[in-house]
């Protein structure tokens, strides 16, 4: 992927189709976030991994410590940052001492807690991707592509690690399974918490299915998760700024500045069913 | 900057060819109903001024424009219209009258000059556009606020029909016209014939020949030219935008206000896809991308233009993608320097002819921008640089 020398700030917006959509699937994303986050904190608990780095205010610190030592989890802080407004941010804001924050804490299990300090004060992301329950592949693709190819937005080079995709030099239609289908963290929906290395990534699936299958919770969130995640998408980066189409709602957000568009179509259903919008 | 009300949506009884509007009504042929109380508040929200506009809003009934524009003059005093100008009758002169209406009339010519304009049908839109004619002179006669949009393209902008147009402009500079917006063709490969689009070169001249003109009339202006000099002139709180760096996503100087009903808008799709809702926070990334994109790859780089330009209008962005300049930039250019050449003869120094201090004026704009907030140059120059 060629890329020019600058970087835009950091950036999200959304607009919906209509408002009437919006009224529906707002909500909807809502819980499905809410139970992301509490399913981050119960695979620990039941084992699915070791380890989960969570982003808390106060008032959830509180909460996941009683909760974990309740369990056998320690949490342990580990930096604080400040609060954005944006409603997705590929940076975190650095805490000046004063005003809002929260604390980048992680979840562990008692024997495994110090093994991740240290994991995380080395910077060895291989560790620190294993202790998270990460497939090794997404590791590896994180190190090579986010911290070593200093990508905010690894749509291309996800595409272009997908087998089985239709690939031009920059334009690519993929499928895969949905629990790897990222394009649509930028309203806070995703299956797993890693970023994939490919939109098929095969490991990938395994950990999102086995996440929102934890304890048969969450029924209706993860039946909403999968409507939007099985629909279609197209992502295309231009000049810095990616534009997300889907068929609720436009996500426009900073992205690689390519001198020229690069277009990934993960192919979906092109609209919603009556029955997704008047089922509640 | 006011508020675009389109009641009726993309209906009319035109059938212009490079409208737009009319490349929706191939896929809304229902005559949306619409709910003028709705219409009211959500204005109200915007809390500005509006201009009825869509494709005809004349076609509105009278009760419902009468309803409409008293609350209009309520509020602000005055109300705008833009129509073809087709359908007005004594009614509609008594409500621009009575309201303080203001009216803005598109029309690209006198007689075949307009034919672009018109029904599809060569006689009935000679009609049309004789009725506009007559109509044009008849607001003159009752004083009406009154200005043109004109169009430049191959039936009005070229050889002797330039010379025809400008005649038809003397005549309504003595009659009393005060004000013409002169619009560029959009192109757009799919429903823009071939034949009406100009070359760069003949738009620069057709523009230049009218700018030339504008000098031998009396009253007439041309918005574009006064607004391209002030914006030079690092004027740019005039009421046009040739480009107050629109947000395609919120549109701030246009924003359209249809009603229909939410729950079918899932489905109605436009020729670019499905019509969205405005974002709710306003964004300058496109001014900011475009100001660091290489002109090479359809960003604008280093032009001593951008302050006045800003990669110009979204809606005719080259491919139809807004994160691009416009497909108008080499005749913006050219426009540019025209008028930076002038001004230097008239012992003005453009700030495009000021490399610091226009760099200095762009890097404060650009950290607004990157702030979400959108600051004019006059703000900047007013705080001395
Ligand atoms: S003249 Fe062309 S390059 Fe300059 S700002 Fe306008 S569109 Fe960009
Ligand atoms: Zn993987």
């Amino acid at each position: 992927m060629n890329r020019l020398s600058f970087q835009l700030p950091d950036f999200t917006r959304i607009v919906w189709v209509s408002d009437y959509i919006k009224s529906i699937w707002l909500e909807r994303i809502t819980r499905i976030c809410n139970a992301f986050s509490k399913l981050e904190v119960i695979s620990v608990v039941e084992d699915l991994r070791r380890c989960a780095l969570l982003l808390l205010d106060t008032k959830q610190r509180n909460t996941i410590s009683e909760y974990g030592k309740k369990h056998g989890l320690v949490s342990l802080p580990i930096s604080r940052v400040g609060i954005t407004k944006q409603q997705y941010s590929v940076e975190e804001i650095p805490y000046l001492g004063y005003g809002p924050y929260r604390t980048r804490t992680v979840l562990a299990k008692k024997k495994y807690a110090n093994d991740f300090m240290e994991a995380w004060q080395c910077n060895d992301q291989r560790i620190i991707g294993t202790l998270l329950g990460y497939p090794t592949c997404c590791t590896e693709f994180f190190i090579n592509t986010w911290l070593d190819g200093c990508f905010k937005d690894t749509t291309w080079p996800m595409a272009i690690g997908t087998c089985s995709t239709q690939i031009e030099e920059k334009y690519s239609e993929v499928i895969g399974p949905r629990e790897a289908n990222i394009l649509w963290r930028w309203t806070g929906v995703r299956a797993v918490p890693h970023l994939p290395c490919s939109f098929n990534c095969f490991k990938t699936a395994l950990f999102g299915k086995a996440l929102w299958n934890l304890k048969n919770t969450f029924n209706k969130e993860r039946e909403w998760l999968h409507q939007i995640l099985d629909l279609q998408v197209e992502w295309s980066c231009l000049h810095g700024i990616a534009i997300i189409l889907t068929p609720i709602l436009k996500v426009i957000t900073r992205s690689e500045a390519t001198p020229t568009k690069y277009t990934v179509i993960r192919h979906g259903n092109k609209c919603l069913q009556e029955s997704w919008i008047n089922n509640n | 900057m006011t508020v675009e009300v389109c009641p009726i949506g993309a209906q009319c009884h035109h059938v212009c060819v490079y409208c737009y509007q009319n490349r929706q009504q191939t896929t809304t042929d229902l005559v949306q109903e619409y709910d003028i109380q709705k219409i009211k508040k959500t204005i109200e929200v915007e809390g500005r001024p509006f201009t009825l506009s869509g494709c005809e809003p004349l076609l509105i009934s009278k009760h419902d424009l009468e309803e409409l524009w008293s609350w209009g003059f309520f509020c602000w005093g005055h109300n705008s219209l833009q129509t073809n100008g087709v359908l007005i009758d004594e009614d509609h002169i008594r409500m621009f009258q009575h309201y303080n209406v203001t009216v803005g009339i598109s029309i690209d010519g006198p007689d075949e000059l307009n034919n672009a304009r018109g029904t599809g049908q060569l006689l009935t839109t000679r009609l049309s556009t004789a009725k506009t004619q007559a109509n044009i002179l008849r607001l003159c006669d009752e004083n009406i606020s009154l200005s043109l949009i004109v169009t430049l393209h191959r039936l009005n902008a070229t050889g002797s029909r330039l010379d025809c147009l400008q005649q038809w402009l003397r005549e309504l500079d003595e009659v009393g016209v005060k004000l013409v917006r002169l619009n560029l063709l959009e192109v757009d490969k799919e429903i823009t014939q071939e034949d009406l689009t100009l070359s760069v070169e003949e738009n620069v001249n057709a523009l230049i020949s009218l700018a030339q003109f504008e000098k031998t009339l009396s009253n007439l202006r041309f918005e574009l030219f006064d607004d391209i000099k002030k914006q030079l002139l690092g004027r740019d709180n005039s009421r046009a935008c040739i480009c107050n760096a629109c947000d395609p996503l919120t549109s701030r100087a246009v924003r359209e206000i249809e009603d229909f009903d939410q729950h079918r808008s899932y489905m109605r799709k436009n020729k670019k896809g499905i019509e969205y809702v405005k974002a709710e926070s306003v964004g300058f990334e496109r001014y900011m991308s475009l100001y660091n994109t290489p002109q090479e790859y359809n960003g604008c780089s280093g032009c001593r233009f951008f302050l006045m330009c800003k990669g110009n209008c979204p809606g005719t962005a080259i491919d139809g993608d807004w994160r691009n300049r416009t497909s108008h930039c080499p005749i913006w250019l050219q426009i540019f320097k025209y008028f930076e050449e002038e001004l230097l003869n008239a012992g003005q120094v453009p700030l495009s002819q000021q490399p610091q201090k226009r760099c200095k004026v762009e890097s404060i704009i650009y950290e607004g921008w990157s702030r979400g907030e959108n600051i004019y140059v006059h703000q900047v120059l007013g705080r001395t640089v």
